[in-house]
């Protein structure tokens, strides 16, 4: 499908993410930006190593906001 | 970002210092370059990447021997030398400089010079001057775009493996990641990725068999998801590899069957050669037979016409005989005579003046035939008979006959000729029968690659609602066990992140295939000489639709190349609206991805290594007359064999600074260059003894 046809699609896209940016919970919201805050400071040059790195930070991270606030 | 100055020293094949100004108003937006192969062209185009990012072009032969080599060794012992390039330009109100070069030590003579690493020194400057890293030059202009900037456009429709081009279009995806930075969710989605898959397990306390098959379930609908996702990544590029090795092959099957059609009309040619010739041997045979059959009308006046004269000499010379046998003369005079009127010859005097004929004119009967014309019409005037004239008309039309045979055995040989010449490049051909079946497995090599990309883009959508339900299913599981609530809650959290990164890297994709189609098309049309335009598919590939049918084409690789152009084109043109975004999400209008529309006069600069060498004449031709109203800097690296095509850039004054590469070299015979009305230096044959190296010089422009 060429982008023409899906003019509309996107439009809605775009609606969608606001909601979807919208109806995420405050922890959600804390994890999405602080990830993309990360990979920008790393750069799109980024190695598996700080993936993995980054991996295991917000597997924590997750953890302590879902409530257990450490490691297993 | 405006180019202003490039400074060259020992880059390369550039012996010594040189200083480049660019042409950046908006009459004269254009910087040409003029250099043979092997003088440095490349070089040039790599000039900019290096300085810029320390990188070469794909394709660059030799990217880490950059010092030249004559600089090189003229350092004297315990001395050092500089290689540098220099690269100034202007970009959102500042001006940068930005420089790398090479220091090299000679420690003793015996071994060449160590060269060190280069070294960046940069700055940029409003106010005040201030250094800067690499990190800012990036900001500018990110390392990922630098072969469309820098463009190797003579590589286009060459073999893959060395074919930038086909990397290029390979990547047109991957440039919109970065040019956007969408790049960014795909690195915070294997983020999310790996810290579901290996660090949020069930605990080893909480296992049952209920939570180990949910789990089991996950990472098998996961697994089956993410090796889906993965393929339709890399299916693109593939598609165009086996594309490009299909064009490929195709041209070596559409050069095969020319030359098998050269053959066959070799062949041919060869045959009707033979049939001519005999059709001239043949003609001349009955010229002969005409002749003889009509000597006693022809020969018969003829000889008493020299008979005459040369009696009628002799005579006044008082030479009576003369060398000529009297006999055979008063024989002539006295039997010939009567063949002029007209009487049929008895089967005697056939046989005598055919004899007579043989010892005379044997040899010569073609010779003589082609003169016969004119002297026929005067022998049958003078004849009157008719039998005189049918003798003529016979004759004549025989060797009108024969002179046709001939013209035509001539055109033959000729182009039996051009056939045999071009044989060498014919028969270097490889084995038709087998290039034909490489190119039908490399043909259904890509249907069978863009089917598969048709079913995977498909089937992901059921592939993510099952990743999403086991997903669902072993969190559930997950929190009905205490031990495991925690790790069920978080890896809820993280699940919903990585489905809102997905989505949003999906649209924000989508709308920029909106942007990047809008603005090629914006290139496109002006350069095109027909009424097509480019769609670009989910995975920013392009189709070419012809507007009048509605149709996909099979567009020419002219009009092939020019995608390639345009695409370049609406890079260098939502360049500077991309870099400026407030944020990356798409909103429906026109200050986010999506709504942007191009702005050429804002474009980036381009340099186009050899921009007419994938190009007809007339594709050429339109690029010239359309390429300084498309970007508002260009620089155009060229030949000396496609100088007629910049001249119309030159003659509508829209060049604004010009260049030759001089090469050197002690192995080339010297050569002139005609440049407007001027003979300019191209080749300098040196000593032998020198090193061959290039000079940069500018050139007039009037």
């Amino acid at each position: 499908m060429s982008t023409s046809e899906g003019a509309e699609a996107t439009a809605l896209d775009a609606a969608a993410i606001k909601k979807l940016v919208q109806d995420m919970s405050q922890q959600e919201l804390a994890i999405f930006r602080d990830v993309i805050v990360d990979i920008r400071k790393l750069g799109a040059g980024i190695s598996q190593s700080a993936i993995d790195g980054l991996a295991k930070k917000y597997a924590d991270k997750a953890r302590r906001l879902a409530g257990d606030g450490g490691e297993q | 970002m405006r180019f202003k100055r490039l400074a060259l020293k020992n880059w390369r094949s550039f012996l010594g210092s040189y200083e480049v100004d660019f042409a950046d108003t908006g009459d004269r937006n254009v910087t040409i370059f003029v250099g043979q192969n092997g003088a440095g062209k490349t070089a040039l185009l790599n000039a900019f990447t290096w300085s810029l990012f320390g990188e070469t072009t794909a394709g660059f032969r030799q990217p880490d021997d950059l010092f030249n080599h004559a600089a090189l060794e003229a350092i004297p012992v315990g001395e050092s030398a500089r290689m540098e390039v220099s690269l100034e330009f202007e970009h959102d109100g500042h001006h940068y400089v930005v420089r790398r070069h090479q220091q090299a030590f000679r420690d003793n003579a015996a071994e060449t010079p160590a060269v060190e690493p280069p070294i960046l020194a940069a700055t940029r400057r409003r106010v005040a001057t201030e250094k800067i890293t690499q990190h800012e030059i990036n900001a500018v202009l990110p390392p990922g775009l630098h072969p469309f900037f820098f463009f190797p456009a003579e590589n286009i429709g060459k073999d893959f493996d060395q074919n930038d081009a086909a990397a290029i279009r390979a990547s047109m995806s991957n440039a919109i990641d970065v040019l956007l930075g969408i790049e960014r969710y795909d690195k915070a989605l294997a983020v999310i990725s790996t810290a579901l898959g290996k660090h949020l397990k069930t605990p080893r306390g909480a296992r049952d068999s209920s939570l180990d098959g949910a789990e089991q379930q996950m990472k098998s609908a996961r697994h089956e998801w993410e090796k889906k996702s993965e393929r339709k990544r890399e299916l693109p590029s593939l598609i165009t590899r086996q594309e490009t090795l299909a064009e490929k092959l195709k041209a070596q099957l559409d050069a095969s069957e020319e030359h098998r059609k050269a053959m066959d009309e070799y062949k041919r040619v060869k045959g009707d050669k033979a049939a001519a010739e005999e059709r001239v041997a043949t003609s001349k045979e009955d010229l002969r037979g005409l002749a003889n059959q009509h000597c006693a009308l022809v020969f018969g006046h003829e000889l008493f016409a020299k008979a005459e004269e040369v009696l009628n000499e002799a005579h006044r010379k008082g030479e009576i005989p003369p060398k000529v046998s009297a006999g055979l003369l008063s024989e002539l005079l006295e039997e010939r005579q009567q063949c002029i009127c007209g009487r049929e010859l008895g089967e005697h005097e056939r046989s005598e003046l055919e004899a007579l004929r043989s010892r005379t004119v044997e040899d010569f009967v073609a010779e003589i035939a082609s003169n016969l014309r004119g002297r026929v019409p005067r022998f049958a005037w003078k004849d009157e008979g008719r039998r005189d004239e049918l003798a003529a008309k016979l004759i004549l039309d025989e060797v009108r006959k024969g002179a046709e045979a001939e013209a035509q055995f001539r055109k033959l040989r000729n182009r039996e000729m051009e056939l045999l010449n071009r044989q060498p490049e014919l028969v270097s051909h490889a084995d038709r029968d087998e290039t034909m079946t490489a190119w039908q497995l490399a043909a259904q090599g890509v249907m069978k690659l863009s089917t598969e990309l048709q079913n995977v883009s498909n089937d992901l959508p059921r592939l993510k609602r099952l990743k999403d339900e086991a997903e669902r299913a072993y969190q559930k599981q997950l929190t009905k066990n205490t031990a495991a609530k925690t790790i069920g809650r978080a890896r809820e959290l993280l699940a919903n992140v990585e489905s809102t990164l997905s989505i949003i890297q999906s649209a924000i994709r989508a709308a920029a295939r909106q942007d990047i189609e809008r603005a090629m098309n914006g290139f496109y049309s002006p350069l095109l000489l027909k009424d097509y335009r480019i769609s670009l598919t989910e995975e920013f590939r392009y189709a070419i639709t012809d507007q009048g049918t509605g149709r996909d084409v099979g567009a020419s690789s002219s009009e092939v190349a020019l995608a390639t152009f345009a695409f370049v084109g609406a890079l260098a043109s939502l360049m500077p609206e991309y870099a400026n975004l407030d944020q990356l999400l798409p909103r429906g209008d026109d200050k986010s991805v999506g709504g942007i529309k191009a702005d050429p006069s804002r474009a980036y600069p381009v340099v186009l290594d050899a921009p007419y060498s994938p190009f007809g004449s007339d594709y050429s031709a339109r690029f010239s007359e359309k390429l300084p109203s498309l970007l508002p800097q260009s620089v155009v690296i060229v030949r000396e064999d496609q100088l007629q095509y910049v001249e119309p850039m030159l003659g509508t004054g829209r060049v604004g600074s010009a260049y030759v590469l001089r090469l050197h070299s002690g192995k080339e015979d010297a050569r002139r260059i005609k440049w407007l009305d001027h003979e300019v230096d191209y080749v300098v044959n040196t000593d032998d003894e020198e090193a061959a190296h290039s000079q940069l010089a500018s050139l007039p422009l009037e």
